[in-house]
């Protein structure tokens, strides 16, 4: 059974293993991902986050989902030495994406210098108390991270209240939870998440307790001073990254996990297959070109026809 | 007779005073949250950093499934890509 509805400027999809907690579970999603967008939404003027970017300057202590995503996006940076970093905030803002997606221009004629992000090291974090201070000037987006822990708490959380198996899939980024149906939840890849089940490159069986992510430079594109440009900024230049993949798609234990080393493959280029496969991550990468790149881990092609 | 009130030059070389002052406050607050650390408060690192949430979660490595992926059927539930 499956339901979806849009949520976070994307789609929110929920399929369970048992019909009868479909309801009960999609209640379930819905509070998870409104918490998320309270706490973590940059568009919103009253989410916590924003509270966070008022107070810049000034120790705060934030909510205990606030202080959560922030620590997974921290994790992130670290474990990617900075090739996903939350104070990207800035950079995206400047390349015009500074409100809903839905509602970012066309084209802008100004083109201000790109410059790299602040970087996550400023922030002043105690996890503990949730005590932040974030330094002026610095301007967090929790985007790459965020999205993908609603899709982890939720999904575990459907699993653990409900008995039944779950998988949640936040605009690409799925997360499995408990006993999937025989053969494994079969997931349609391709350049477009809501079209890849009707048109799909390939197809894959995810299975207990796993999570798959996509990140690509095929969606969220605008035109910006006179070029076209997308969500995924490179913290180390503050600008878009040089065009290596249109999708990088990426198997881990967590939502979380899979996007990060996703979102870092965009953001690496050339050298995302030997990083991933250092990181024992099986990936399917697919160039602009169309050439297709696996990493040890990813199942035999059945591309199709 | 004296101004009741500064003029000229000397207005604007209190204007440049308070200016300073206002100044050295802000860094003076800066430097305090900075000093944060001192109580409690560190720069993001691997040590202050929570554990991932997920109890599966690790601090040290992005991790890879444990029962990974297979082949599909080619039938679909769901999809994946950009989004």
């Amino acid at each position: 059974m499956t339901t979806a509805f849009p949520a976070l400027g994307t789609t929110a999809e929920l399929l369970v293993t048992d019909p009868a907690r479909l309801g009960p579970a999609v209640a379930v999603l819905r509070e998870e991902l409104a918490a998320i967008d309270e706490a973590c939404s940059r568009f919103r003027p009253d989410s916590e986050i924003s509270r966070l970017h008022e107070a810049a300057g000034r120790e705060v202590r934030v909510g205990p989902l606030l202080a959560e995503a922030l620590g997974v996006a921290l994790r992130a940076a670290r474990l990617t030495e900075g090739l996903v970093d939350p104070t990207v905030g800035a950079a995206v803002r400047a390349l015009g994406y500074d409100r809903d997606f839905a509602s970012v221009a066309a084209d802008r004629n100004t083109t201000p210098a790109a410059s790299p992000a602040p970087g996550w090291h400023r922030i002043l974090f105690d996890p503990a108390r949730r005590l932040v201070v974030l330094p002026r000037g610095v301007h967090l987006d929790l985007g790459a991270t965020a999205k993908a822990l609603a899709a982890d708490r939720a999904a575990r959380r459907i699993h653990t209240t409900f008995g039944c198996g779950a998988l949640v899939n936040l605009g690409g980024d799925l997360r499995a939870a408990g006993p999937p149906p025989t053969g494994g939840w079969q997931i349609a890849l391709g350049d477009d998440h809501a079209a890849a089940v009707g048109r799909p490159d390939v197809t894959v069986a995810l299975h207990r307790d796993c999570a798959l992510a996509t990140s690509g430079t095929t969606r969220r594109r605008w035109r910006h001073g006179g070029r076209t440009v997308h969500h995924i900024v490179d913290p180390r230049t503050g600008d878009v990254p040089e065009p290596r993949w249109r999708t990088a798609s990426v198997a881990a234990k967590s939502t979380v996990d899979a996007n990060t080393a996703s979102t870092a493959a965009i953001v690496l280029g050339p050298q995302a297959a030997g990083w991933l496969e250092r990181r024992h991550l099986p990936a399917r990468l697919v160039g602009v070109d169309g050439d297709v790149v696996t990493t040890p881990g990813w199942p035999e092609a059945r591309e199709a026809a | 007779m004296e101004p009741l009130t500064p003029a000229g030059p000397a207005r604007r070389e209190q204007g440049r005073r308070r200016a300073a002052l206002a100044t050295a406050t802000a860094a003076v607050l800066g430097a305090a949250a900075v000093g944060a650390i001192g109580f409690g408060l560190s720069a993001a690192s691997a040590e202050t950093n929570p554990a991932s949430t997920d109890p599966t979660g690790s601090q040290d490595r992005l991790q890879a499934p444990d029962s990974g992926l297979s082949s599909g059927t080619g039938h679909a539930h769901t999809g994946s890509g950009a989004s």
